[in-house]
């Protein structure tokens, strides 16, 4: 929501804070790399020949899995670091460098991590002065060379990822300040290293040059993908030309898009895929980061003479060359705490980083249903009307959102009673519905003496301090503000405490939140933000821990509804700020977005960025945030979010309504359309992100997740999955008629959704598209479970009778399965109130079995309908099994796309059934 | 769909519970013909025709969802609530059975655990006692708006009837008009004397300031000169230059030697020399020292305004025509000016206010001698015929404006019986916190706040904007004053009956998209206010 700054703002900013014109991005209001010190003395780093080399002779094995051994850089032979190696499990590679003997202790991030990791053994399999060979895992290796420091990394015998190859490993130790006097002249002190000033802001760097630079290659790559959060490619542009791709979280207002620019979040974590081997990169750190990608050709020459076979593709290698990307990684401060993810395959990709940052666990039902927001419902009665609207025009809704304008003042934990005098019995007058209200909670708290919030936590000490020790004071909505140091213990569980009944008066179990501005937005700060030098418990500069800061906000809001249940709820939280770990308590939006056809456009790859990275539970503002959308823009917004992950309509203040009755009856008539095709998949997302619980695969999938090897849709970016089952192909542009859409994999076989109409694989096809269409296709293959009955919210169709639609392949074969429980509560982890249902279909039999016997839910739903598609004939009879009890269905087929349709088959979904067809 | 009727029993794993009971559940009263439990059951659509057994039989079969009006098993069927006691009424087929009870005698909710209590009995009192009141407040209405047109003359016939008045009033518009142009004329003749005269008095002054300005120059020179040669030799020479440290213009370092004598051009200058090539160069930044004391000379005047800017520029009839201009000059006179282009105007009349003060404070600021009495007198004259010119000009405006407001009331649709055209230009306001809003029926709408400051348009009068069957319901007004980052203003005021002419409940649903109700007995309805006579038994 950063919105756009209204009047009393622009006037605030623009004439007392010093904050230009606010027309577009103001670029000038962020940093470039020029712009920071230590990402000019980075980038510039490029040696012939790296100065780091590593003494064997110190190795330890610490314990199986561990090692250790003594990094030292020849040029400066003073300074000495720590190199340890990790062999953790799921083919996973953890490399640190430390300072051995900083003069300052450097920071660690562990929000991020979960749990104790777990080590394998290393299987040392060469080892002399030189280099030292390990095999660990899966067929993975590494292979560590001592002189230069060189580590390279080997999957199923393939060289795939190299660090420092290209000689920029730097690491900036601590060190004294020279004296002042000789600084004039002194080399190491130019550039910024002791301090640096942008715009108006003074940063005083009190510790010196702290950064670290190194370069990662991609061997063999032609396609590196992940570090959001950008409005950019999905597959990352070359940095050549531009700045780098940063990462610091920032408040822009009215992002651009392509361009490597930071925005609100950060995870420093790159995949790379590739038709044999798919890899993964995370440097786990905190600071500002900035990532230079290049695509180079690698040549073969003179290079591991001895190793040539190393290369699984040698027909490639005609001119003995490869392609590689080569990533050069610089953050301003903390340690290398580099994972090297070796796959192989993109779901043991998904797997590797969720076991190390955490899943996203399964999503309250109502949570992945429609969402309607805007900034801001005004007081109850809009709030009613807006809800009666949906009744009205019968489209189904979970959620009502109310933005800042509902609270006294933007006192977060109040209301404004003047406009909602009862919001207790709006909660419950909403749960009829089953339905949800979300409030918003920001970080920064009004400083105001009457505002009890401000006071305990200013009388205890609570807040954010400078350099000097004094509570830092900045300015966001409702004017002077001061934000919570979430970094100690102590905070973060008052903060949590709350969302407490007790404490947020005028809630109910009904209400859920919104966490925003939580970069967190400065309107006076440097960059929008915290200026680098503020302090936080322990000691820790804002500089080394600047991107966690919104995480543990939406952590401790977390905690604080967890807690508000006993642990029985599942809470949900919307967060615009995250970090590598965010995941694992929050959804994600893609913050201030525009209403633009190339704001539709671009939220595919940002998305899919997100999503691979971790962030399964991710969308954008339905419509644009910012600016009116003509109502074409805003139908086929609401037909491409329907399949995608977070479903939530939104706007600024200063735009006209938009909800969805007011475009005129056609429109309306679209709108309702996509949000019911949404609902009615809602069992098949359910699925999809219960198993990305368990097994860490997004919902949310670029193409080349489930068809790795076609190397036509690498770089795809019109188009995504919905598991391994739907294929999306939404209509981005305005006013066309036509779309190419290429459907991948080789001897696949794919269906309409509507017309059940074929379509081969590897072929693209123009396909005819109006203002109805959503071209979406089923793989034949795949059983998908739908809810074709419609209902007002989706727990009130919580047991409703489930549709299946089995999509057969060449083979006449399909499997299928569906998850479900009673949509809100833990009982599914404490109690196995749960089903999970395996449907195969296989020699003209389909059977439900199930896929964890030890579970049990109660449910009534049942099997209403079956449809097969691509069924080669009509079939004489169908007949259901299920225990003693037996049944004859009645079947319809239609000649013309093969489709059989078993009217009413009836079994429960809870039961073990077989239905035969002869 | 291929059926063969023999399947039909037993086909489902699924239990239909009591078919004979439930088979018409849901069901119109008036479609009950089209549901023969004896014979097979087409689609109301036309589309299929399946065997009666599948109706209401949790399964959708027809495209129009008209086989389950009784299940929620189709998206589009409709479900008819009974209610007895009540209304009957149809709700979607979707509402069946999903935990709200929506039909007052809970006959959607059968199959579900949750208790919906009867409210039917209730809802009939609940809707008698609205009835009752709404009839009670039309009737009285009626009554009230009965008054209110027959004391009113500018009903539409009225307002057709003085087309002989603005036929008068259109006559007199053309006599002024011609009179305007003869003041115009002597205004003219008078303003070429008049500008003569001031031309000429002006020249006299610039003469008499030149040299009031070099001898002034010559006073200073001198004066600094003595301040400077303070051995008293008439000779400046560099150490008596460079005690004057204020004259160093590279101020970070000692005033040197070398730079005194980069001003000074050589090591000591006479009066001469001084006042041709130094007094300019240091006459802006040179201070006096601390001793010994003696008089600050005056700082230069300033440059005295022009006497052209003072020249009262004379409008043209022509721009007469354009009122917008004649309004900036003589507005205060016209009352009805206040409720239109208020905003815009009034800021442009300030602004001319703002010059022209500043102006008449230079003359009085000033040094120059008065307008002798030959050139006073052809001001006055002057003035006299400026004054008389707008007179006619205020005149001829009014009589403008009455014209176009009788022209346009007369082509204001004021409802379907031209109900609404007693309040044509009335004004109403409404109190909130902040602001207070006015609006003048068919004219405009404003913002005013409360705090001080400016008043804003947020419409202007645009057209009705009910819906198709209730044309007259609402009233847009649009086109107001455009917002920050945003659209023109606009509102929309939606009538209601009331007693009481007022407005009530003011909202913004968009940013600068206002809406307001309006109560006034002229909404209310005589159909209302009388047919409950003869239809007082709602059949429930």
């Amino acid at each position: 929501m950063k919105r756009f700054i209204h009047l009393t703002y622009f006037i605030f900013i623009l004439f007392i804070l010093n904050i230009p014109s606010i027309e577009n991005v103001d670029r000038s209001n962020f940093k470039t790399c020029e712009q920071s010190s230590f990402c000019r003395r980075q980038r510039k780093y490029k040696p012939d020949i790296s100065p780091y080399e590593i003494d064997l002779n110190s190795t330890k094995i610490i314990k199986n899995g561990h090692l250790r051994f003594l990094l030292l850089n020849t040029l400066k032979s003073h300074i000495k670091f720590k190199l340890e190696i990790f062999t953790l499990e799921h083919n996973s590679l953890r490399i640190k460098i430390n300072e051995l003997n900083p003069i300052r202790k450097r920071y660690e991030v562990k929000y991020s991590l979960v749990g104790e990791l777990k080590l394998v053994n290393m299987n040392i399999t060469k080892s002399d002065e030189k280099q030292i060979e390990v095999n660990f895992g899966e067929r993975t290796k590494f292979l560590l060379n001592a002189k230069p420091f060189r580590l390279d990394l080997f999957t199923n015998d393939i060289f795939v990822m190299s660090v420092n190859s290209n000689n920029m490993f730097n690491f900036e130790y601590y060190r004294k300040k020279p004296e002042s006097n000789k600084t004039a002249t002194n080399n190491n002190n130019e550039d910024g290293m002791w301090e640096e000033t942008f715009k108006n802001h003074h940063d005083s760097k009190p510790y010196g040059p702290s950064s670290i630079g190194v370069d990662v290659n991609f061997l063999n790559f032609e396609n590196v993908y992940g570090i959001p959060e950008h409005a950019d490619a999905f597959s990352l542009r070359s940095t050549h030309d531009s700045d780098p791709y940063r990462l610091f979280n920032v408040d822009v207002f009215e992002y651009d898009i392509l361009n490597p620019m930071a925005l609100y979040g950060s995870v420093p974590y790159m995949l790379a895929h590739n038709e044999h081997t798919t890899v993964g990169f995370f440097w786990l750190n905190s600071a500002e980061g900035w990532i230079d990608v290049n695509y180079n050709k690698l040549s073969l020459k003179n290079f591991f003479s001895t190793n040539t076979n190393f290369f699984a593709t040698q027909s490639n290698t005609k001119n003995n060359e490869i392609p590689e990307v080569t990533t050069h990684w610089m953050f301003e401060s903390g340690i290398f705490d580099g994972f090297f993810f070796m796959g192989p395959t993109p779901r043991d990709i998904f797997k590797q980083y969720t076991v190390i940052t955490g899943s996203v666990p399964l999503p309250p039902l109502w949570a992945i249903a429609y969402h309607q927001c805007r900034w801001n419902y005004i007081d109850e009665d809009d709030v009613r009307n807006v809800l009666n609207g949906f009744e009205h025009h019968r489209i189904p809704l979970d959620v009502i959102w109310l933005d800042i304008e509902h609270t006294n003042g933007k006192r977060y934990f109040t209301w404004d009673i003047s406009k909602f005098p009862n919001p207790e019995k709006l909660q419950d007058d909403i749960a009829i519905y089953r339905r949800k209200i979300i409030t918003v909670s920001d970080p920064h708290i009004k400083k105001d003496d009457g505002y009890q919030i401000y006071n305990e936590a200013k009388t205890r000490g609570y807040f954010v301090k400078t350099k000097d020790g004094q509570d830092y004071e900045g300015s966001c909505w409702p004017g002077s503000s001061m934000w919570l140091e979430f970094f100690n213990p102590d905070i973060f569980k008052w903060y949590s405490q709350r969302y407490l009944f007790e404490n947020y008066k005028g809630t109910t179990g009904n209400l859920f939140l919104w966490n925003d501005m939580n970069e967190p937005s400065v309107f006076n700060g440097p960059e929008i933000t915290f200026p680098k030098d503020i302090v936080h418990y322990g000691g820790w500069e804002d500089r080394e821990v600047h991107n966690l800061y919104g995480m543990l906000h939406h952590m401790s809001t977390f905690q604080g509804l967890l807690n508000r249940s006993n642990g029985h709820i599942r809470p949900f939280i919307l967060t615009r700020s995250f970090f590598a770990g965010s995941q694992r308590t929050a959804a994600i939006w893609t913050g201030d977005n525009s209403a633009q056809w190339s704001h539709l456009k671009i939220t595919i790859p940002m998305l899919l960025s997100l999503s691979i990275t971790g962030f399964g539970f991710s969308g954008a503002d339905v419509g644009g945030f910012f600016n009116n959308p003509d109502p074409k823009l805003l139908v086929r917004w609401y037909q491409m979010a329907a399949y995608q992950p977070f479903y939530r309509e939104h706007a600024h203040i200063d735009t006209a309504r938009r909800e969805p009755w007011l475009f005129g009856d056609d429109n309306t008539r679209l709108i309702r359309q996509a949000i019911e095709q949404r609902y009615s998949y809602l069992p098949y997302w359910y699925t999809l992100f219960y198993k990305q619980e368990r097994q860490g695969i997004p919902p949310m999938l670029p193409l080349w997740a489930n068809f790795p090897k076609d190397k036509k849709i690498f770089k795809s970016e019109d188009s995504f999955m919905i598991g391994n089952g739907l294929l999306v192909y939404p209509v981005i542009e305005a006013d066309i008629n036509q779309i190419s859409v290429y459907f991948p994999g080789e001897n696949t076989v794919w269906y309409d959704i509507q017309t059940y109409t074929q379509y081969n694989g590897s072929e693209t096809v123009l396909i005819n598209v109006d203002m109805e269409s959503i071209p979406v296709y089923q793989l034949g293959g795949v059983i998908i479970p739908r809810r074709l009955r419609k209902r007002r919210s989706s727990m009130i169709a919580l047991h409703d009778p489930i549709t299946l639609v089995v999509a057969l392949d060449r083979n006449y074969e399909a499997k299928g399965e569906l998850y479900m429980d009673d949509g809100y509560t833990y009982d599914y982890r404490r109690k196995r109130e749960l089903i999970y249902r395996r449907f195969t279909f296989k020699n003209n039999e389909l059977r439900s079995t199930s896929l964890d016997t030890t579970a049990k839910f109660h449910t009534d739903a049942w099997i209403e309908r079956i449809i097969i598609l691509g069924y080669p004939e009509n079939p004489s009879r169908v007949i259901i099994n299920s225990g003693d009890k037996q049944a004859t269905p009645l079947h319809n087929y239609q000649e013309a796309s093969h489709t059989l349709i078993i009217r009413r088959p009836g079994p429960s979904v809870t039961s073990d059934w077989t239905l035969s067809i002869s | 769909m291929s059926v063969e009727s023999s399947l039909v029993v037993d086909n489902s794993l699924q239990s239909n519970g009591n078919i004979q009971q439930t088979v018409l559940r849901g069901v119109q009263t008036s479609l009950l013909s089209m549901y023969i439990p004896s014979k097979p059951f087409t689609c109301l659509d036309g589309s299929l025709t399946i065997p009666f057994e599948f109706v209401n039989d949790d399964y959708c079969d027809c495209q129009d969802g008209s086989d389950e009006p009784g299940t929620s098993a189709c998206p589009n069927g409709q479900f008819f609530c009974e209610n007895k006691g009540y209304f009957g009424t149809l709700i979607p087929s979707h509402f069946v059975g999903d935990g709200v009870c929506d039909c007052c005698d809970g006959s959607d909710e059968y199959e579900t655990t949750i208790v919906c209590n009867n409210t039917c009995f209730e809802l009939a009192q609940k809707f008698q006692a609205s009835r009752d009141a709404q009839r009670a407040l039309h009737a009285a209405g009626v009554e009230k708006k009965k008054q209110i047109l027959a004391s009113t003359t500018t009903n539409k016939s009225g307002r057709q009837f003085s087309q002989k008045y603005l036929d008068e009033l259109e006559q007199d518009l053309k006599i002024l008009e011609k009179e305007l142009k003869e003041k115009e004329e002597l205004k003219r003749q008078a303003e070429i004397l008049e500008n003569a005269a001031k031309e000429k008095h002006k020249k006299l002054c610039e003469e008499k300031r030149t040299m009031q300005d070099v001898s002034l120059r010559n006073n200073q020179m001198h004066e600094m000169f003595a301040d400077l040669d303070s051995n008293g030799d008439s000779l400046i020479s560099i150490d008596e230059l460079q005690k004057h440290t204020e004259l160093d213009t590279n101020q970070q370092n000692e005033f040197t030697i070398e730079e005194v004598r980069s001003i000074l051009g050589s090591d000591s200058v006479n009066l001469n020399e001084f006042n041709t090539t130094i007094f300019d160069q240091i006459s802006n930044s040179y201070r006096q020292l601390p001793e010994p004391t003696r008089p600050t000379p005056e700082p230069t005047p300033l440059p005295e305004p022009s006497i052209d800017s003072m020249t009262t520029q004379s409008p043209s009839l022509e721009t007469f025509i354009d009122e917008e201009d004649l309004i900036t000059h003589t507005r205060s006179s016209y009352k009805y000016e206040d409720e239109d282009d208020y905003e815009e105007d009034h800021h442009r009349e300030s602004k001319t206010l703002a010059t022209s003060i500043e102006h008449e404070k230079h003359i009085h600021d000033s040094v120059a001698p008065e307008y002798d009495d030959e050139t006073k007198k052809l001001m006055e004259i002057a003035e006299e015929a400026r004054n008389r010119y707008h007179e006619i000009g205020e005149k001829f405006l009014s009589i403008k404006h009455q014209i176009e407001d009788l022209k346009k009331q007369s082509t204001v649709d004021a409802g379907p019986h031209d109900e609404y055209s007693p309040i044509i230009d009335q004004c109403f306001d409404y109190e909130e916190r902040e602001y207070t809003y006015r609006i003048c029926m068919f004219k405009t709408a404003k913002q005013i706040s409360k705090g001080g400051g400016s008043e804003v348009i947020i419409g202007y009068w645009d057209s009705w904007c009910g819906p198709k069957d209730n044309k007259y319901l609402k009233m847009k007004y649009s086109n107001g004053a455009t917002c920050w980052n945003g659209p023109p203003r606009s509102l929309i005021v939606t009538l209601q009956c009331g007693i009481e002419q007022k407005l009530t409940d003011v909202r913004e649903p968009s940013r600068c998209e206002y809406t307001i109700t309006f109560e006034t007995p002229l909404a209310c309805d005589e159909n209302i206010a009388t047919t409950s006579l003869h239809s007082d038994h709602v059949e429930f």
